[in-house]
This record gives C-alpha cells, sequence and structure tokens, in this order.
C-alpha cells in the first residue's frame, strides 16, 4: 500500500514540478518575441497508479495565425504606402514649393512688363520669374527623384530580410522534419515558436498563405500562389534592376538551387511592405513625377511658341525663352537592332502632351507608338502607327495626322523590326527645362505687324483683330516674315478696289494677294484669299474706293504689347492635355493650374485613402492580435494564479509521500 | 476575453500615443492658421484653394492694372479738355478777324496770340506720361507724336496707330491710349472743289463759291470717288440760247442737272455757287473737279492761318477763304476731339463698373477660400481641451490598470 502510496506521491511532485516549470517558463518569457503560452496536461495512469507523463504543448489556433499573418501584411502595405505618401504628400503641401505660386507670380511679371512694355527692369523680372519657376520644378522634381531612390533603396533591403526570413523558414522546416512526427521525440516547442515568428516577419514584406507538409514542414506561397519556400528547398525574391529602365527596380523571384531561373511577378498582389513600396511607386511617385513633367513641357512650350510670335525688344522676331529637353529612348534588352530613339517635344504641339510614358516598337514599313499607363501597361486605343520609309527619320505631328502626343521621335539607323523602346519624356523634364536665354531684351511683348490707315482715306475702315500664327516658317515663302525681321518686300499697300474687294500688293508693285467678299463683313483677308503668310487681320468700318492701308513689321513698335497679352493670356488658355485617347481640346484639356491642382488633388486624395485604410487595417490588425493574445498570450495573474496552485498541490505531493513514510513507519512499529 | 498581459499594456499605450496625435494636430492647425495641413486632409478643397489663389491673385493685377489705365485715362482727358478750350479761342480769335476794318497791327496781334497758341497745342500734343512715353505716339512712344516740317511749313505725325490695351478682367483688354493719328492728324481739311477753267466758249471768268458747306461736304462723301480719277471731273455746259446743264465726265448726272444761264448770275450747285461770265460764254464749258480729300491737323491749319493773317498783301476774298478753312477745319478738329473724349468717358465709366465687379469678386472669393481652408479657432481650441481631458483620463487609468496584479498580493 505504502509502496502505492510512494509512487503516486512521487508521479504526482514530479507532475507538479513539470507544472511549476511551464508556469515559470511563461512568466519568464512574457516579453520574448514570438513565444506562444505553453500547458502541460496530463492523463492519469491506470490502475490507480498516479499522474501518468504530462505533454506541454503550445496553446495556438493555425486558423488565428493565418489571420493575424494576412492582417499583418495588409497593414504593412497600408502603413509603407502612407509613411512614403505622406512624405509626397508634405512637399505638396508646403507654399514654398508651390508650383502654382511660381506660375501665378511669373504671369503676374507678364501683366506687370505689359503696362510698359518698353521697359527693361520689368522684363527683367519675367526673366527673374521663369528662372525661379524653373528652380521650383527642378525642387519638386528633385524631392521626388530622391523618393524614387529612396524606394529603390528600401526594396533592396525589404527584399534582403524578406530573403532572410525565407532562408531561416527553410531552415527551420529542415531542422523540424527531422525529428519526425513520433510522440518519442517531440519537436522542441521553441523551434515552433521561432518559425512562427519568422513567417510572421515574412508576411510584414509580402503577403503569403501557408501550407503544413506532412512531415511537420510549413510551405510557404505568395499571394499569388508562386512559392517562396518550398519542401527540402526554397525560393529568393530579387530586386532587380528594370527593363528597359535601370531606374526601376523591378521584382522577380528566383530558385535559390537554380538561379538562372528567374520569375515574374504580379507587383499588384505582392502586399506587405514590398507591396506599398511598388504601389506607392506606381500610383503616387511615377504619376506625379509625368505630370510636373507634363506641366512643366507644356507651358514652356507654349510659351516658347507665343514668344516666336512676337517682336522683341531687338526689334527682331521672337525666339524661344525656354530650352526643351532631349531624352534618349530606353531600349529593351532583348532588341535586335543596332538602332536607338531620340525623342523631344514638337514645338508648339506641348498641349498635346498627355501625362504618360510611350512604348515605340518597330514594325515593318513604320513605327507603332503606344501610351503607357503608371504600371507600364500598354493604354488600349492609344496606337499611332507612322509610316516610315527608311531610317534615320525624324517624325511628328504631321506624320500621324496632327496628333502624335507632341512628340518629335528621332529614329536612328540600324533600327530591326521588332525593337521596341520606352520613351519617358516626362519623367525627367521638370529637372532638364533651362532658359534659352536670360536676357530682357528676348522676350516678345510686340506684335512683329504694324498695320496702319491712310490718312487721307474718305472711309472709316480700319484694320482689326490681327492674328500671328507662324514668324518662322520652316522654309521661306513667297510672302511672309523674313529672318531675322521684316516683312518679304515689305511694306505692302493693301487698297479697297470697290466690290467688296481688297488688293494687297508688295513695294514693287507685285499682288501679294485679293481677297474678295461675297458680303459686306471683311474677316481674315488673307484666309479669304487663300494665302498663308503667317498672320492675318480683318477690316472693321466701311472702307471707300481707293482708300489704302499700309501693312509693314512693327519696326520701333516698342510700347506694343499685343504678344504680351497674348502671353498672359496662356495662364488660363486649356493647354495641358489629361488622357491620351480624345485629342486634347474641350474637356480634355485644363489650364496650368487646374492640371497643379489635380496633381495635388491627386496625391492628396490617394494619401488620404492610404490613411483611412491604414486605419482600417489597423483596427482589423488590432482585433486579431487581440483575438490571437488571448489564446496565445501570457497573462501574469493566470500565472500568478496557477502558481499559487501548483505550489499547493506540489505540497499535497509531498504529503502524499511523507504519509506513505508515517505508514511506513506506523507499520514497522506495529510489528515490532 | 481572455486579457494577456501584453495586451494591456498596449491598449494604454496605443490610446496616448492616439490622443497625443490629435492633440498634435490641432496644434498644428493654430500654429499654421489652416484647416488643411496637407492636401490629403481635404483633396478636393485643396484643388480649389489652389483655383481660387490663381483668381486673387490674377484680379489684384487686373485691379492694379485698371488703377494704372485710369489715370493713363486721365491724364488724357485732362489734356484734350484743354486742348478744346483753346481751340474755342482759335475760333473766336477766327470770327474776330474776319472783321473788315481790322488794321494790320490789330491781325498781328492776333497772329501772335494764335502763335502762343499753337505752341501750347503743339505741347500738348506731345505730352508724355510719368514714364516718359509720349501719349499720343502710339507704340513708338519713344517719339515725340507731332515735328514740325519746315519745309511744307506743316506739322505731321511720326507715330503709328498702335493702341496698347491692359488686361482688366480675364476677357477685357482696354486701350489706354489713342494715336494722335486718330485724334488730330484724321481731320478733313475743309472740301473744296478746284477752280474752274474754261475749256471751251467765250467765257471771260468763272469762279466757284461755296454757298453751303455742309451740303457740298454731303455731295462731295457721297460722290467723290477716287478710281478712277476722271469720274471726279464735273463739266458745266452751256448751250444756246442760254442753257446749263451739269455733266459729270461727259455723262448726265441722274436726275439732270438742268437750268437757265445768264451771265453772272450763280449757278446753284451742291453747295456751290458757280458764276460765269463774259456775255460770250454760251455755248461753252467750264470744267472743276472734286479734288481728292486731304486732312490737316490743327497745328498746320493755325498756322496756314497765322501765315495769311501775317500777310499784308493778301486779297480780301483769299483772306476769307482762309477764314473759312481755319474755321471749318478747327471745327472739324474740335468734333475729333469730342468723339475721343465721350470714348474715353465710355472707357472709364466699363472700367469703373469692372473694377468694382472685381472688387466683389475678391470678397467672394476670399470668403469662399476661408470657409474652404482657413482653421475654425474655436473648433481647434475645444478640440485640444478634449484631448487634453482624455489624456488625462488615458494616463490615470493606465496606471491603474497596469498597477494591478496579482503577484502583488501573493506574500
Amino acid at each position: 500500500m505504502s509502496d502505492n502510496l510512494l509512487r503516486i506521491g512521487t508521479s504526482a511532485i514530479l507532475a507538479n514540478t513539470t507544472l511549476l516549470n511551464t508556469t515559470s517558463n511563461n512568466i519568464a518569457n512574457i516579453n520574448t518575441e514570438g513565444y506562444t503560452r505553453q500547458r502541460t496536461e496530463f492523463e492519469s495512469q491506470i490502475l490507480g497508479l498516479g499522474v501518468g507523463k504530462g505533454t506541454t504543448e503550445r496553446l495556438v489556433s493555425e486558423f488565428t495565425q493565418k489571420q493575424l499573418r494576412r492582417d499583418t501584411s495588409n497593414y504593412n502595405f497600408a502603413q509603407q504606402y502612407v509613411t512614403e505618401a505622406n512624405r509626397v504628400d508634405a512637399l505638396f503641401s508646403n507654399p514654398a514649393n508651390s508650383i502654382a505660386t511660381g506660375i501665378n507670380d511669373l504671369f503676374k511679371q507678364f501683366q506687370i512688363a505689359n503696362n510698359e512694355p518698353a521697359t527693361v527692369a520689368n522684363r527683367q523680372l519675367i526673366i527673374g520669374s521663369s528662372q525661379a519657376l524653373l528652380d521650383k520644378f527642378n525642387t519638386l522634381s528633385s524631392l521626388v527623384l530622391d523618393q524614387d531612390n529612396f524606394v529603390n533603396q528600401q526594396l533592396d533591403i525589404y527584399t534582403g530580410e524578406a530573403n532572410a526570413y525565407i532562408k531561416q523558414i527553410a531552415d527551420l522546416n529542415i531542422e523540424i522534419a527531422s525529428f519526425g512526427t513520433g510522440a518519442s521525440r517531440p519537436v522542441p516547442l521553441d523551434l515552433l515558436d521561432k518559425r512562427d515568428l519568422a513567417i510572421k516577419n515574412l508576411s510584414e514584406m509580402v503577403d503569403i498563405r501557408t501550407l503544413d507538409a506532412d512531415n511537420g514542414e510549413k510551405l510557404v506561397f505568395l499571394a499569388t500562389g508562386q512559392s517562396l519556400v518550398v519542401e527540402r528547398g526554397d525560393f529568393s525574391l530579387m530586386a532587380l534592376r528594370g527593363d528597359p529602365d535601370p531606374a526601376e527596380r523591378e521584382l522577380k523571384l528566383q530558385l535559390s538551387s537554380r538561379s538562372s531561373v528567374e520569375r515574374d511577378i504580379d507587383i499588384d498582389l505582392v502586399g506587405g511592405k514590398i507591396g506599398g513600396l511598388l504601389s506607392f511607386r506606381e500610383e503616387i511617385l511615377v504619376p506625379t513625377q509625368n505630370r510636373l513633367g507634363q506641366l512643366a513641357l507644356s507651358m514652356t512650350d507654349a510659351l516658347n511658341t507665343q514668344n516666336r510670335l512676337g517682336m522683341d525688344l531687338n526689334g527682331k522676331i521672337g525666339g524661344n525663352l525656354f530650352t526643351l529637353p532631349v531624352s534618349s529612348g530606353f531600349a529593351l534588352s532583348d532588341n535586335t537592332g543596332t538602332g536607338n530613339v531620340d525623342v523631344t517635344i514638337e514645338p508648339g504641339q506641348g498641349g498635346s502632351l498627355p501625362p504618360n510614358d510611350f512604348l515605340l516598337t518597330v514594325e515593318a514599313g513604320g513605327v507603332r507608338i503606344q501610351a503607357l499607363d503608371s504600371a507600364g501597361k500598354v493604354v488600349a486605343g492609344s496606337d499611332k502607327v507612322v509610316a516610315v520609309g527608311g531610317y534615320p527619320a525624324t517624325i511628328n505631328s504631321a506624320d500621324a495626322g496632327g496628333d502624335l502626343y507632341g512628340l518629335e521621335i528621332t529614329l536612328s539607323a540600324g533600327l530591326a523590326v521588332g525593337d521596341q523602346f520606352e520613351l519617358k519624356p516626362l519623367s525627367t523634364a521638370s529637372r532638364t527645362v533651362q532658359m534659352a536665354t536670360t536676357r530682357p531684351e528676348d522676350i516678345a511683348l510686340a506684335a512683329p505687324v504694324r498695320t496702319e490707315f491712310t490718312v487721307n482715306n474718305i472711309g472709316n475702315a480700319q484694320i482689326s483683330d490681327l492674328t500671328v500664327t507662324d514668324t518662322t516658317p520652316a522654309t521661306l515663302p513667297a510672302y511672309g516674315f523674313d529672318t531675322p525681321s521684316g516683312l518679304i518686300n515689305g511694306p505692302w499697300t493693301m487698297t479697297y478696289v470697290g466690290g467688296n474687294s481688297f488688293e494687297i500688293v508688295d513695294n514693287l508693285g507685285n499682288p501679294v494677294a485679293t481677297s474678295t467678299y461675297p458680303s459686306g463683313q471683311y474677316q481674315d483677308i488673307f484666309a479669304q484669299a487663300g494665302v498663308d503668310v503667317g498672320f492675318d487681320f480683318s477690316v472693321s468700318g466701311v472702307p471707300n474706293v481707293g482708300d489704302t492701308f499700309t501693312i509693314s513689321f512693327n519696326d520701333g513698335g516698342f510700347n506694343d504689347n499685343r504678344n504680351g497679352l497674348a502671353l498672359s493670356a496662356i495662364q488660363t488658355e486649356q493647354t495641358t492635355r489629361l488622357n491620351p485617347l480624345s485629342s486634347p481640346t474641350g474637356t480634355n484639356s485644363v489650364n496650368f493650374n487646374q492640371s497643379y491642382a489635380q496633381m495635388v488633388s491627386l496625391i492628396g486624395e490617394r494619401t488620404s485613402q492610404g490613411r483611412n485604410s491604414e486605419a482600417a487595417t489597423g483596427a482589423l490588425l488590432a482585433q486579431t492580435t487581440a483575438w490571437y493574445e488571448s489564446l496565445s498570450g501570457v497573462s501574469l495573474d493566470e500565472e500568478a494564479s496557477n502558481l499559487v496552485r501548483f505550489q499547493q498541490t506540489y505540497a499535497a505531493a509531498a504529503r502524499i509521500i511523507s504519509t506513505s513514510q508515517t505508514v511506513f513507519d506506523t507499520l514497522l512499529a506495529a510489528a515490532r | 476575453m481572455r486579457l494577456s498581459f501584453n495586451m494591456k499594456f498596449n491598449a494604454g499605450l496605443d490610446g496616448i500615443l492616439n490622443t497625443q496625435q490629435k492633440m498634435n494636430r490641432a496644434q498644428d492647425q493654430l500654429t499654421k492658421q489652416t484647416r488643411i495641413l496637407t492636401p490629403a486632409d481635404d483633396p478636393a478643397s485643396s484643388a480649389k484653394v489652389l483655383g481660387l489663389d490663381q483668381n486673387l491673385e490674377q484680379v489684384s493685377q487686373f485691379q492694379n492694372n485698371s488703377v494704372l489705365l485710369k489715370n493713363n485715362l486721365a491724364l488724357e482727358e485732362t489734356v484734350l479738355t484743354n486742348m478744346r478750350t483753346s481751340m474755342d479761342r482759335v475760333k473766336t480769335l477766327a470770327i474776330a478777324s474776319g472783321n473788315g476794318t481790322y488794321t494790320v497791327a490789330e491781325r498781328n496781334a492776333l497772329s501772335e496770340e494764335l502763335k502762343n497758341i499753337q505752341v501750347e497745342l503743339f505741347d500738348l500734343m506731345n505730352t508724355r506720361n510719368s514714364e516718359g512715353g509720349y501719349i499720343f505716339s502710339g507704340f513708338q512712344d519713344k517719339t515725340p507724336a507731332f515735328a514740325y516740317d519746315q519745309a511744307s511749313n506743316s506739322y505731321f505725325f511720326q507715330g503709328d496707330d498702335g493702341q496698347k490695351a491692359l488686361q482688366i478682367s480675364p476677357t477685357i483688354a482696354m486701350p489706354g491710349n489713342d494715336s494722335g493719328k486718330k485724334v488730330f492728324e484724321d481731320v478733313n481739311a475743309r472740301f473744296k472743289p478746284s477752280t474752274p477753267v474754261v475749256s471751251a466758249g467765250g467765257a471771260t471768268a468763272a469762279t466757284i463759291t461755296m454757298s453751303d458747306q455742309s451740303q457740298f461736304d454731303a455731295f462731295y462723301r457721297n460722290n467723290f470717288d477716287g478710281l478712277p480719277a476722271a469720274t471726279n471731273q464735273y463739266n458745266v455746259v452751256l448751250t444756246a440760247p442760254s442753257n446749263y446743264e451739269i455733266l459729270r465726265d461727259g455723262v448726265a448726272l441722274t436726275p439732270p442737272v438742268t437750268g437757265t444761264f445768264t451771265p453772272d448770275q450763280p449757278i446753284s450747285f451742291a453747295g456751290l455757287g458757280i458764276t460765269i461770265s463774259g456775255a460770250a460764254a454760251v455755248p461753252g464749258q467750264v470744267d472743276f473737279t472734286l479734288q481728292p480729300p486731304q486732312k490737316k491737323n490743327m497745328l498746320t491749319t493755325i498756322g496756314d492761318f497765322i501765315t495769311a493773317l501775317d500777310n499784308p498783301n493778301i486779297s480780301g476774298s483769299a483772306f476769307n477763304e482762309a477764314v473759312n478753312d481755319v474755321l471749318t477745319q478747327i471745327d472739324n478738329a474740335s468734333s475729333n476731339i469730342d468723339s475721343t473724349l465721350s470714348a474715353i468717358g465710355g472707357r472709364v465709366n466699363v472700367l469703373d463698373s469692372v473694377f468694382g465687379t472685381n472688387e466683389d469678386l475678391t470678397i467672394n472669393n476670399k470668403a469662399y477660400r476661408a470657409d474652404l481652408s482657413e482653421v475654425d479657432y474655436a473648433a481647434a481650441i475645444t478640440e485640444i481641451t478634449k484631448q487634453e481631458i482624455a489624456l488625462e483620463a488615458i494616463s490615470a487609468t493606465f496606471t491603474k490598470v497596469s498597477g494591478v496584479s496579482l503577484f502583488d498580493y501573493l506574500r
């Protein structure tokens, strides 16, 4: 009997010691990351011979864990996105960086200069404001570029971390599998904890799914289904230099044992911090950089174009105020040809430029140009096919039915059919536009044409509504503007010859144009005559037969601000194109300020969405964490009560042994 | 639900951090005095604010332009009004000089006064603005509007037609000057027929006098034809026994102009009195032409008149012509200036009304902008106070909740 008592007592002492150990272990590991609460359970031994062998297990629910990983991925995705987005958002909230202020300031200077067109000091202010605006473009664009570089660096760091976790999981898998599944040699619980921690850490980087293998290994997949950890092996994530643009890093998957095998990853579904970075790049960074570039290019081109239609303070036809950059197309790595492609903005076509990158494909007999969205995918329906007779060649809107997205593309020799190039005229534009001149005299505020009625006219007709369309034609026409100043064979004389008819002759008496109107509305004299001299005007009032008018170059007309008024009107003209699909007119174009406001509100809107989803996923994660902790977390109060409880049961077990001693002593004494 | 040790601490900590964040935000709003700290706080409003900023900036520039424009117009108005006074004086003097009893000395006195007026008018026509530009020179504002030509003893315009416009609203660009060519130079010289020529018959003399200038002016305007020049010739054909008919370049007028001719009796035609002398004039023909129109600015007109006044040997009729010339031409010039003055008045009216509209627009836009972006002080301060109380509450409860441990009670 006492024999049994002793055996039962001993088993109880051992069991309670184990229980106390487990409890103490729980307390000891309360601040250990990844530790899950353990519990030891016992079975009673058959035949009433005390307590049996106990098993210590982790209190963990696989389902909750999966939920936790998913929510961790989502939260980290949103958090990474918002962290990055907040930085851009803050950049654009700073009034000192505001492009809008810069634009307003520049056009204000134009207005002031228009008040006294001949004053050099006012013109100098335009030059100053232009430079300040370009500086702002440069600053903003550089800051955005810094973000881009930062994203690339982060991507390297995060893929490095993710790879470390993948490796860790694979190693732990092998170690755990070596214990087998037998009850005799149970897997050490801390190995399982370590593996779960590594998986959770990995889920911070990317969105993952897990699957249990028969031998105790855990297989890990990306949300897209591609394997990261397979049985007895693993893959690596790779952040590679982009193709074709090396500055845009791409994510690939590589088998660790066979590094030559690379697989693409659908970056939209990556999730986690890495996915957050990629999404931020696609949704905010690239569109912002492109829109900044678009704004810089369309604005400087519009100002250039209008300035070329005026006369500067040297009495010459105006030139460019800004130099627009030429950028090289990025060749795709599998191109077979040796040629290359350069792209710039076709003068006067900046308003046709959408905020997109482009893909150029060399085809038999021509090239195809397609707009790309910010994720680098072709925008369906945006194809422009241009026939090219032979290379080298330069193509622009004239070759593409009037709209080649404002681009002027130079194709070199050596292009092979099937070669592709990515054209990114916008990505660096806002940093590379420069002043073409810093001389205040070069701003062309005056119109280049002077029209005068002859004072002896009897009728009261006057020339009105001068419009200048082309002062620098590619080839010198028979009649029009001369270079660098003057009208060819000017001044010209226009005579009203009666019968609603005007005759224009040059200073040698040669006819320039004859314009006859069926009605008495003398609109657009040269257009009516079917002659293009680069400008046009109308006649208002009633001319008398024999009335004459003089049309000459505006020599000395420095107080003229007509072209200046046209320059300042650009501020509210619709000059930036919204999308590549419809033509750049009407609803598809906005003015500079609207364009910038749209960019700012786009950033604000996406940041705000990001903040909302951060809050939402954060709340979900908190809930899931509470759920997980409620099962797997250690509660000190519970352990305290367990400690007391097991102490008491330990004391009781000890009492069994002392009772058995007493019983045995009693028996001995009785036998004495 | 089981509450683990970590959860207890995390919940308290999160609460404190969140509340601090909210408090910080309200404080930022107050210090930066804006409700929208970054575009993400209210994307739609921040886009609108950018648009409103542009409008405000533009309108303020338009207002500056308006003030400048108004100054320019006021200057021009003052100059023209002064000129009108001087021109009235010229007219008075011209009428006075018609008095046949004036002696040479008296005419000289008139001439002296006219010379002074001419200098004054010349000066006014070359008025410069505060920037030193000649206000009547059009776009050539560095060149004086009018200059004197010694050879022809006349004053000529050397600017151009230009009118410099200033933007006073997004759609209105209003001219701030008028070219001297339109105001001073585009003044018709008195319309006159040429001296008649006896081309056939025995007329001893033929003269044409102006009996009704305005009737002739109307006739001239309706009938003068620059191309071809021959159509401007008129023939007075005298036929036996004593009839006349007036033809235009040999063609009868519609309706035909005929009548009975009496030598030395004026034939009345279109405000003209055609007097043909000589009994043997019939049959015969006298021709005259409508002269191409000529413009004369007031300086030249006055100059011509001064020459007539200074000429002691001038015949009575020639002097009469000179007086008629100066009266008509000064009238023409005055009416030109008057119409310019009324045009200026019209512009100033538009300017005032646009200025008022712009002011209203600015107030509206500022109010809208304030509604969109300005911080509501009451709300922000209330928020700070609210979060302060919450922070105190959380801190107090945190120490209570986390301070309780069963281990404290195990002895």
